[in-house]
Protein backbone atom coordinates (compact mmCIF):
# COMPACT_ATOMS: atom_id res chain seq x y z
CA UNK A 1 0.00 0.00 0.00
CA UNK A 2 1.67 3.62 -0.97
CA UNK A 3 2.23 5.87 1.80
CA UNK A 4 0.82 8.38 0.03
CA UNK A 5 -1.46 9.11 -3.00
CA UNK A 6 -1.30 12.25 -5.36
CA UNK A 7 -4.63 11.91 -7.14
CA UNK A 8 -5.30 14.98 -9.77
CA UNK A 9 -4.02 17.01 -7.48
CA UNK A 10 -4.34 20.77 -8.80
CA UNK A 11 -3.08 24.40 -7.57
CA UNK A 12 -4.20 27.61 -8.63
CA UNK A 13 -3.29 31.07 -7.33
CA UNK A 14 -6.14 33.48 -8.48
CA UNK A 15 -6.11 32.63 -12.62
CA UNK A 16 -2.53 30.96 -13.26
CA UNK A 17 -2.50 27.59 -12.81
CA UNK A 18 0.40 26.86 -10.72
CA UNK A 19 0.33 22.62 -10.64
CA UNK A 20 -2.42 20.80 -13.14
CA UNK A 21 -3.96 17.33 -12.41
CA UNK A 22 -0.73 15.65 -10.57
CA UNK A 23 -1.15 11.98 -10.14
CA UNK A 24 1.26 9.99 -7.99
CA UNK A 25 2.19 7.68 -5.31
CA UNK A 26 4.63 6.74 -3.50
CA UNK A 27 5.81 3.44 -1.53
CA UNK A 28 7.33 2.58 2.09
CA UNK A 29 11.02 2.51 1.27
CA UNK A 30 11.31 4.69 -1.76
CA UNK A 31 12.28 7.46 -3.11
CA UNK A 32 10.75 9.82 -5.41
CA UNK A 33 13.23 12.64 -7.25
CA UNK A 34 10.89 15.62 -8.45
CA UNK A 35 13.19 17.41 -11.55
CA UNK A 36 12.17 20.32 -13.51
CA UNK A 37 12.89 24.18 -14.13
CA UNK A 38 12.57 26.77 -12.00
CA UNK A 39 8.73 27.84 -11.53
CA UNK A 40 7.88 24.23 -12.88
CA UNK A 41 6.03 23.72 -9.43
CA UNK A 42 8.18 21.48 -7.22
CA UNK A 43 8.05 23.27 -4.41
CA UNK A 44 4.08 23.80 -4.35
CA UNK A 45 3.83 20.23 -4.76
CA UNK A 46 5.87 19.03 -1.69
CA UNK A 47 4.17 22.10 0.06
CA UNK A 48 0.91 20.62 -0.97
CA UNK A 49 1.54 17.05 0.76
CA UNK A 50 2.66 18.55 3.56
CA UNK A 51 -0.19 20.93 3.80
CA UNK A 52 1.21 24.28 3.68
CA UNK A 53 -0.83 24.86 0.33
CA UNK A 54 -4.66 24.12 0.10
CA UNK A 55 -4.87 22.10 -3.55
CA UNK A 56 -7.87 23.68 -5.48
CA UNK A 57 -8.68 20.26 -6.99
CA UNK A 58 -8.00 16.86 -6.36
CA UNK A 59 -6.63 14.93 -2.90
CA UNK A 60 -3.36 14.22 -0.94
CA UNK A 61 -3.98 10.82 0.87
CA UNK A 62 -1.49 9.86 4.09
CA UNK A 63 -2.01 6.54 3.92
CA UNK A 64 -1.62 5.74 7.67
CA UNK A 65 0.41 8.39 8.32
CA UNK A 66 -0.10 11.05 10.69
CA UNK A 67 1.01 14.93 10.01
CA UNK A 68 3.67 14.84 12.90
CA UNK A 69 5.66 11.40 11.14
CA UNK A 70 6.20 14.03 8.15
CA UNK A 71 9.51 15.98 7.87
CA UNK A 72 10.20 18.77 5.65
CA UNK A 73 13.00 21.20 4.30
CA UNK A 74 12.08 24.03 2.64
CA UNK A 75 14.44 26.71 1.38
CA UNK A 76 12.51 29.56 2.39
CA UNK A 77 11.73 28.32 6.36
CA UNK A 78 14.58 29.16 8.35
CA UNK A 79 15.28 29.24 12.13
CA UNK A 80 15.05 31.80 14.95
CA UNK A 81 18.44 34.18 14.44
CA UNK A 82 18.47 35.28 18.20
CA UNK A 83 18.40 31.75 19.63
CA UNK A 84 21.97 29.83 19.43
CA UNK A 85 21.89 26.52 16.95
CA UNK A 86 21.09 24.34 20.09
CA UNK A 87 18.36 26.26 21.81
CA UNK A 88 17.25 26.41 18.25
CA UNK A 89 16.67 22.86 18.14
CA UNK A 90 15.27 22.33 21.48
CA UNK A 91 13.13 24.94 20.77
CA UNK A 92 11.79 23.64 17.56
CA UNK A 93 11.79 19.72 18.82
CA UNK A 94 9.72 20.61 21.84
CA UNK A 95 7.43 22.20 19.57
CA UNK A 96 6.70 19.36 17.46
CA UNK A 97 6.82 17.31 20.25
CA UNK A 98 9.88 14.92 19.37
CA UNK A 99 13.24 14.05 20.63
CA UNK A 100 16.60 13.52 19.28
CA UNK A 101 18.01 10.90 22.18
CA UNK A 102 20.87 13.06 22.35
CA UNK A 103 21.30 16.54 20.86
CA UNK A 104 24.92 17.27 21.43
CA UNK A 105 25.97 13.76 19.71
CA UNK A 106 23.89 14.99 16.67
CA UNK A 107 25.76 18.34 16.98
CA UNK A 108 28.89 16.74 16.86
CA UNK A 109 27.73 14.10 13.78
CA UNK A 110 26.62 17.06 11.95
CA UNK A 111 29.60 18.70 11.92
CA UNK A 112 28.57 21.56 13.80
CA UNK A 113 29.64 21.33 17.22
CA UNK A 114 32.21 23.96 17.55
CA UNK A 115 29.00 26.24 16.73
CA UNK A 116 26.52 25.07 18.77
CA UNK A 117 26.46 28.26 21.61
CA UNK A 118 26.57 30.77 18.55
CA UNK A 119 23.77 32.65 17.35
CA UNK A 120 21.74 31.42 14.30
CA UNK A 121 21.88 34.33 12.48
CA UNK A 122 25.59 34.57 12.20
CA UNK A 123 25.77 30.64 10.37
CA UNK A 124 27.07 30.28 6.98
CA UNK A 125 24.64 28.94 4.48
CA UNK A 126 26.13 25.54 4.92
CA UNK A 127 25.25 25.51 8.45
CA UNK A 128 22.14 26.38 8.28
CA UNK A 129 21.55 23.69 6.08
CA UNK A 130 22.81 21.47 8.47
CA UNK A 131 20.68 22.49 11.17
CA UNK A 132 17.44 21.89 8.68
CA UNK A 133 18.93 18.34 7.85
CA UNK A 134 19.59 17.75 12.10
CA UNK A 135 16.08 18.62 13.01
CA UNK A 136 14.23 16.29 10.13
CA UNK A 137 16.21 12.97 11.38
CA UNK A 138 14.32 12.54 14.76
CA UNK A 139 13.30 9.26 15.40
CA UNK A 140 9.69 9.40 14.72
CA UNK A 141 9.50 10.29 10.92
CA UNK A 142 8.70 8.30 8.43
CA UNK A 143 8.20 10.28 4.84
CA UNK A 144 10.80 13.23 4.37
CA UNK A 145 9.39 16.11 2.32
CA UNK A 146 13.17 17.36 0.70
CA UNK A 147 12.74 20.44 -0.88
CA UNK A 148 16.88 21.24 -2.26
CA UNK A 149 18.10 19.67 0.33
CA UNK A 150 21.78 19.74 -0.50
CA UNK A 151 21.36 23.16 -1.32
CA UNK A 152 24.70 25.05 -0.02
CA UNK A 153 26.04 21.79 1.66
CA UNK A 154 29.87 21.49 1.22
CA UNK A 155 31.01 18.14 -0.72
CA UNK A 156 31.68 16.34 3.36
CA UNK A 157 27.89 17.73 3.96
CA UNK A 158 26.46 16.12 0.86
CA UNK A 159 28.09 12.86 0.76
CA UNK A 160 26.86 12.14 4.37
CA UNK A 161 23.70 13.00 3.32
CA UNK A 162 23.72 10.61 0.58
CA UNK A 163 25.09 7.87 3.17
CA UNK A 164 22.23 8.62 5.81
CA UNK A 165 19.38 8.69 3.48
CA UNK A 166 20.26 5.75 1.79
CA UNK A 167 20.48 4.09 5.32
CA UNK A 168 17.03 4.91 6.53
CA UNK A 169 15.67 4.77 3.01
CA UNK A 170 16.52 1.11 4.15
CA UNK A 171 14.83 1.38 7.45
CA UNK A 172 10.97 1.97 5.19
CA UNK A 173 11.38 5.45 5.90
CA UNK A 174 9.85 7.33 2.41
CA UNK A 175 11.44 10.42 0.65
CA UNK A 176 9.89 12.84 -1.89
CA UNK A 177 13.10 14.84 -3.42
CA UNK A 178 12.70 18.02 -5.38
CA UNK A 179 16.27 19.15 -6.83
CA UNK A 180 18.32 19.83 -9.61
CA UNK A 181 21.42 18.06 -8.71
CA UNK A 182 20.63 15.49 -10.94
CA UNK A 183 23.82 13.16 -9.65
CA UNK A 184 23.04 13.33 -5.92
CA UNK A 185 18.84 12.03 -7.59
CA UNK A 186 20.53 9.33 -9.36
CA UNK A 187 22.30 8.01 -6.59
CA UNK A 188 19.53 8.20 -3.66
CA UNK A 189 16.09 7.79 -6.18
CA UNK A 190 14.16 4.54 -7.36
CA UNK A 191 12.06 6.37 -9.35
CA UNK A 192 11.87 10.40 -11.07
CA UNK A 193 8.79 12.67 -11.78
CA UNK A 194 9.57 14.93 -14.16
CA UNK A 195 7.21 18.30 -13.88
CA UNK A 196 7.27 21.80 -16.26
CA UNK A 197 4.51 24.43 -16.44
CA UNK A 198 2.98 22.59 -13.43
CA UNK A 199 2.09 19.52 -15.04
CA UNK A 200 3.81 15.68 -14.97
CA UNK A 201 5.47 15.59 -18.68
CA UNK A 202 7.07 12.04 -17.76
CA UNK A 203 7.36 9.43 -14.94
CA UNK A 204 10.58 6.68 -14.95
CA UNK A 205 12.07 4.67 -12.98
CA UNK A 206 15.73 4.34 -12.14
CA UNK A 207 16.07 1.32 -14.11
CA UNK A 208 14.00 2.82 -17.14
CA UNK A 209 16.65 6.22 -17.04
CA UNK A 210 19.52 4.03 -16.78
CA UNK A 211 18.41 1.76 -19.99
CA UNK A 212 16.87 4.26 -22.35
CA UNK A 213 19.22 7.66 -21.51
CA UNK A 214 22.22 6.47 -19.51
CA UNK A 215 22.06 9.20 -16.95
CA UNK A 216 19.35 11.51 -15.47
CA UNK A 217 21.08 14.58 -16.97
CA UNK A 218 20.24 13.07 -20.30
CA UNK A 219 16.62 12.08 -19.74
CA UNK A 220 16.07 15.59 -17.80
CA UNK A 221 17.53 17.06 -20.54
CA UNK A 222 15.79 14.81 -23.62
CA UNK A 223 12.37 15.29 -21.42
CA UNK A 224 11.88 18.55 -20.51
CA UNK A 225 11.76 21.67 -23.14
CA UNK A 226 14.59 24.18 -21.92
CA UNK A 227 13.59 27.50 -20.81
CA UNK A 228 16.71 29.05 -20.90
CA UNK A 229 17.43 31.18 -24.62
CA UNK A 230 20.63 29.62 -25.78
CA UNK A 231 21.43 31.38 -28.09
CA UNK A 232 21.38 34.84 -25.51
CA UNK A 233 24.53 33.20 -24.21
CA UNK A 234 26.11 32.22 -27.56
CA UNK A 235 29.44 34.34 -28.51
CA UNK B 1 0.99 24.31 29.19
CA UNK B 2 3.83 25.16 31.47
CA UNK B 3 6.31 23.59 28.81
CA UNK B 4 4.71 25.33 26.17
CA UNK B 5 4.78 28.68 27.66
CA UNK B 6 8.46 28.47 28.79
CA UNK B 7 9.20 27.50 24.58
CA UNK B 8 7.03 30.31 23.41
CA UNK B 9 8.45 32.90 26.06
CA UNK B 10 11.91 31.78 24.72
CA UNK B 11 10.96 32.82 21.46
CA UNK B 12 9.51 36.17 22.66
CA UNK B 13 12.14 37.48 24.69
CA UNK B 14 14.39 39.96 22.61
CA UNK B 15 16.32 42.59 23.26
CA UNK B 16 13.61 44.59 21.13
CA UNK B 17 10.87 43.46 23.44
CA UNK B 18 13.35 44.09 26.48
CA UNK B 19 13.65 47.80 24.92
CA UNK B 20 9.86 48.50 24.23
CA UNK B 21 8.32 47.21 27.46
CA UNK B 22 10.87 49.14 29.46
CA UNK B 23 10.22 52.47 27.33
CA UNK B 24 6.33 51.98 28.32
CA UNK B 25 7.37 51.44 31.87
CA UNK B 26 9.48 54.12 32.37
CA UNK B 27 6.58 56.02 30.48
CA UNK B 28 4.12 54.85 33.01
CA UNK B 29 6.45 55.94 35.79
CA UNK B 30 7.14 58.96 34.61
CA UNK B 31 3.72 60.01 33.72
CA UNK B 32 2.59 59.28 37.55
CA UNK B 33 5.22 60.72 38.85
CA UNK B 34 3.42 63.96 37.28
CA UNK B 35 0.04 63.39 37.70
CA UNK B 36 -0.19 61.62 41.33
CA UNK B 37 0.25 64.78 42.94
CA UNK B 38 -2.05 64.03 45.83
CA UNK B 39 0.06 60.76 46.06
CA UNK B 40 3.25 62.60 45.93
CA UNK B 41 1.87 65.37 48.60
CA UNK B 42 -0.05 63.32 51.28
CA UNK B 43 1.36 59.99 50.66
CA UNK B 44 -2.72 58.89 49.56
CA UNK B 45 -2.60 56.03 46.93
CA UNK B 46 -6.36 56.17 46.67
CA UNK B 47 -8.36 55.71 43.93
CA UNK B 48 -7.41 58.94 42.35
CA UNK B 49 -4.03 57.49 42.18
CA UNK B 50 -5.01 54.45 41.25
CA UNK B 51 -6.46 56.11 38.59
CA UNK B 52 -3.42 58.25 37.42
CA UNK B 53 -1.45 54.77 37.29
CA UNK B 54 -3.73 52.72 35.76
CA UNK B 55 -4.38 55.26 32.92
CA UNK B 56 -0.49 55.38 32.35
CA UNK B 57 0.05 51.95 32.69
CA UNK B 58 -2.83 51.57 30.05
CA UNK B 59 0.04 52.01 27.35
CA UNK B 60 1.83 48.73 28.75
CA UNK B 61 -1.41 46.33 27.81
CA UNK B 62 -2.52 48.66 24.79
CA UNK B 63 0.53 48.95 22.98
CA UNK B 64 3.70 48.04 24.49
CA UNK B 65 2.48 44.19 24.62
CA UNK B 66 0.48 43.81 21.56
CA UNK B 67 3.18 45.74 19.43
CA UNK B 68 5.59 42.87 20.65
CA UNK B 69 3.40 40.26 20.08
CA UNK B 70 2.50 41.57 16.31
CA UNK B 71 6.24 41.76 15.76
CA UNK B 72 7.31 37.77 16.94
CA UNK B 73 4.37 35.92 15.64
CA UNK B 74 4.78 38.09 12.02
CA UNK B 75 8.63 37.45 11.90
CA UNK B 76 7.99 33.88 12.69
CA UNK B 77 6.00 33.94 9.27
CA UNK B 78 9.16 36.32 7.45
CA UNK B 79 11.76 33.65 8.47
CA UNK B 80 9.48 31.00 7.70
CA UNK B 81 9.91 29.26 11.26
CA UNK B 82 6.06 28.94 11.62
CA UNK B 83 6.08 27.28 8.61
CA UNK B 84 8.58 24.78 9.65
CA UNK B 85 6.64 23.98 12.42
CA UNK B 86 3.45 23.13 10.94
CA UNK B 87 5.09 21.47 7.77
CA UNK B 88 7.00 19.46 10.45
CA UNK B 89 3.66 18.12 12.26
CA UNK B 90 2.48 21.28 14.22
CA UNK B 91 -1.30 21.54 13.52
CA UNK B 92 -2.36 24.69 12.62
CA UNK B 93 -5.14 24.09 15.77
CA UNK B 94 -2.00 23.62 17.75
CA UNK B 95 0.00 26.58 16.40
CA UNK B 96 -2.77 28.93 17.23
CA UNK B 97 -3.13 27.78 20.84
CA UNK B 98 0.27 28.08 21.81
CA UNK B 99 0.38 31.69 20.79
CA UNK B 100 -2.58 32.03 22.88
CA UNK B 101 -0.54 29.91 25.91
CA UNK B 102 1.72 32.92 25.22
CA UNK B 103 -1.13 35.56 25.79
CA UNK B 104 -1.88 33.78 29.05
CA UNK B 105 2.11 34.20 30.00
CA UNK B 106 2.26 38.13 28.85
CA UNK B 107 -0.83 38.47 31.12
CA UNK B 108 0.79 37.15 33.53
CA UNK B 109 3.65 39.08 33.13
CA UNK B 110 1.79 42.09 33.07
CA UNK B 111 0.45 41.63 36.29
CA UNK B 112 4.13 41.58 37.53
CA UNK B 113 4.84 44.82 35.21
CA UNK B 114 1.88 46.19 37.15
CA UNK B 115 3.08 45.18 40.21
CA UNK B 116 6.57 46.42 39.79
CA UNK B 117 5.18 49.97 38.95
CA UNK B 118 3.79 49.93 42.26
CA UNK B 119 6.06 48.67 44.06
CA UNK B 120 8.46 51.61 42.81
CA UNK B 121 5.73 54.54 43.40
CA UNK B 122 5.52 53.17 46.79
CA UNK B 123 9.22 52.64 47.52
CA UNK B 124 10.11 56.44 46.38
CA UNK B 125 7.06 57.98 48.57
CA UNK B 126 6.23 56.41 51.70
CA UNK B 127 2.22 55.40 51.41
CA UNK B 128 -0.04 57.08 54.54
CA UNK B 129 -2.91 55.02 52.96
CA UNK B 130 -2.97 52.28 50.33
CA UNK B 131 -6.56 50.91 49.30
CA UNK B 132 -5.63 47.61 48.99
CA UNK B 133 -8.96 46.55 47.46
CA UNK B 134 -8.90 48.37 44.60
CA UNK B 135 -4.89 47.33 43.98
CA UNK B 136 -6.35 43.97 43.62
CA UNK B 137 -8.98 44.82 41.81
CA UNK B 138 -6.63 46.25 39.36
CA UNK B 139 -3.88 43.32 39.38
CA UNK B 140 -6.72 41.24 38.34
CA UNK B 141 -7.53 43.27 35.58
CA UNK B 142 -4.17 43.63 34.34
CA UNK B 143 -4.59 40.13 33.88
CA UNK B 144 -8.26 40.12 32.33
CA UNK B 145 -7.27 43.04 30.30
CA UNK B 146 -4.04 41.89 28.97
CA UNK B 147 -5.39 38.82 27.57
CA UNK B 148 -7.96 40.52 25.76
CA UNK B 149 -5.73 43.24 23.84
CA UNK B 150 -2.99 40.72 23.25
CA UNK B 151 -5.35 37.83 21.99
CA UNK B 152 -7.13 40.48 19.34
CA UNK B 153 -3.15 41.23 18.61
CA UNK B 154 -2.24 37.85 18.17
CA UNK B 155 -5.46 36.93 15.94
CA UNK B 156 -4.42 40.22 13.93
CA UNK B 157 -1.10 38.64 13.37
CA UNK B 158 -2.20 35.27 12.33
CA UNK B 159 -5.13 36.61 9.70
CA UNK B 160 -2.63 38.88 8.01
CA UNK B 161 1.45 37.43 8.94
CA UNK B 162 3.04 40.67 7.81
CA UNK B 163 3.70 42.94 10.76
CA UNK B 164 2.88 46.30 8.85
CA UNK B 165 -0.72 45.20 7.86
CA UNK B 166 -1.52 44.01 11.49
CA UNK B 167 -0.56 46.91 12.94
CA UNK B 168 -2.25 49.17 10.81
CA UNK B 169 -5.55 47.33 11.07
CA UNK B 170 -4.57 47.06 15.20
CA UNK B 171 -4.08 50.67 15.41
CA UNK B 172 -5.90 52.23 13.04
CA UNK B 173 -9.39 50.44 15.30
CA UNK B 174 -8.01 51.78 18.11
CA UNK B 175 -7.18 54.98 16.90
CA UNK B 176 -10.93 55.04 15.04
CA UNK B 177 -12.82 54.04 18.12
CA UNK B 178 -11.26 56.84 19.82
CA UNK B 179 -12.03 59.21 17.52
CA UNK B 180 -16.00 58.25 17.33
CA UNK B 181 -16.04 58.28 21.10
CA UNK B 182 -14.64 61.56 21.30
CA UNK B 183 -16.44 63.01 18.65
CA UNK B 184 -19.68 61.43 19.24
CA UNK B 185 -19.79 60.48 23.46
CA UNK B 186 -22.07 63.44 24.25
CA UNK B 187 -24.91 63.01 21.40
CA UNK B 188 -24.74 59.42 21.56
CA UNK B 189 -23.90 57.99 24.89
CA UNK B 190 -23.54 54.02 23.38
CA UNK B 191 -20.91 54.99 21.52
CA UNK B 192 -18.65 54.43 25.24
CA UNK B 193 -19.28 50.80 24.84
CA UNK B 194 -17.78 50.29 21.86
CA UNK B 195 -15.22 47.48 23.12
CA UNK B 196 -11.60 49.26 23.15
CA UNK B 197 -12.76 52.67 24.87
CA UNK B 198 -14.84 50.19 27.40
CA UNK B 199 -11.83 47.83 28.20
CA UNK B 200 -9.82 51.18 28.73
CA UNK B 201 -12.16 53.00 30.65
CA UNK B 202 -12.85 49.81 32.99
CA UNK B 203 -8.94 49.47 33.77
CA UNK B 204 -8.44 53.14 34.27
CA UNK B 205 -11.29 52.84 36.59
CA UNK B 206 -13.53 55.41 34.89
CA UNK B 207 -16.26 53.31 34.35
CA UNK B 208 -14.86 50.71 37.11
CA UNK B 209 -17.76 47.43 37.98
CA UNK B 210 -18.48 47.95 42.06
CA UNK B 211 -21.53 45.03 42.44
CA UNK B 212 -20.95 41.73 40.49
CA UNK B 213 -24.28 42.81 38.25
CA UNK B 214 -21.92 45.88 36.93
CA UNK B 215 -19.72 43.38 35.27
CA UNK B 216 -22.28 41.51 33.61
CA UNK B 217 -22.93 44.81 30.53
CA UNK B 218 -19.05 44.65 29.90
CA UNK B 219 -19.09 41.18 29.46
CA UNK B 220 -21.76 40.77 27.77
CA UNK B 221 -19.70 43.20 25.24
CA UNK B 222 -16.08 42.34 25.09
CA UNK B 223 -16.00 38.05 25.51
CA UNK B 224 -18.01 38.58 22.68
CA UNK B 225 -16.37 40.78 20.17
CA UNK B 226 -12.87 38.91 21.50
CA UNK B 227 -14.35 35.33 20.82
CA UNK B 228 -15.46 36.75 17.66
CA UNK B 229 -12.19 38.24 16.89
CA UNK B 230 -9.77 35.18 17.59
CA UNK B 231 -12.33 32.51 15.83
CA UNK B 232 -12.63 34.25 12.42
CA UNK B 233 -8.83 34.71 12.55
CA UNK B 234 -7.84 31.27 13.31
CA UNK B 235 -11.14 30.21 10.85
CA UNK B 236 -9.29 32.00 7.89
CA UNK B 237 -5.36 31.33 9.42
CA UNK B 238 -6.48 27.15 9.49
CA UNK B 239 -7.73 27.50 5.39
CA UNK B 240 -5.41 29.43 4.24
CA UNK B 241 -1.92 28.70 2.30
CA UNK B 242 1.07 29.19 4.25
Amino acid sequence: MPVIQIKNVSKRFGTKSILSAINFSLNRGEAVGILGPNGAGKTTLLKTICGLVKPTDGEVILNGLSPDEIATIFEDQRFLGHLSGIKNMRVFLNSIDQRLISLEKHFEQFGLAQSKHVKYKVYSSGMKKRMDLMSIFAPKKQLFLLDEPTNGLDIDGMIAFNQHVISIKNEGKSFVIASHHTLELEKICDSFLMIHSGAVIAEMSKAEVLQEFNSLETAYRSVVPTSINQKLFQR
Amino acid sequence: MIRIATIELTKYARTFVVFIVIYFLVLTILESRLEAKAFFTYGTFDLHTFTVVNSAFITVLTSAIPLTIVLNVCNEFKNGYALKLISNGLSRAAYCSFKFILAGSLAIISMLLYLLVVSFLLAVQKATYFDTSIFIGSLIRTVLFSMFFSSIAISLALLLRTWQYALLVYYAYLIIETFLVLRFQETAPWIKYLPFNLAVSIFQLQAAPQRLSDYLLPATILIPFCSAVVWCCTHFFRKADL
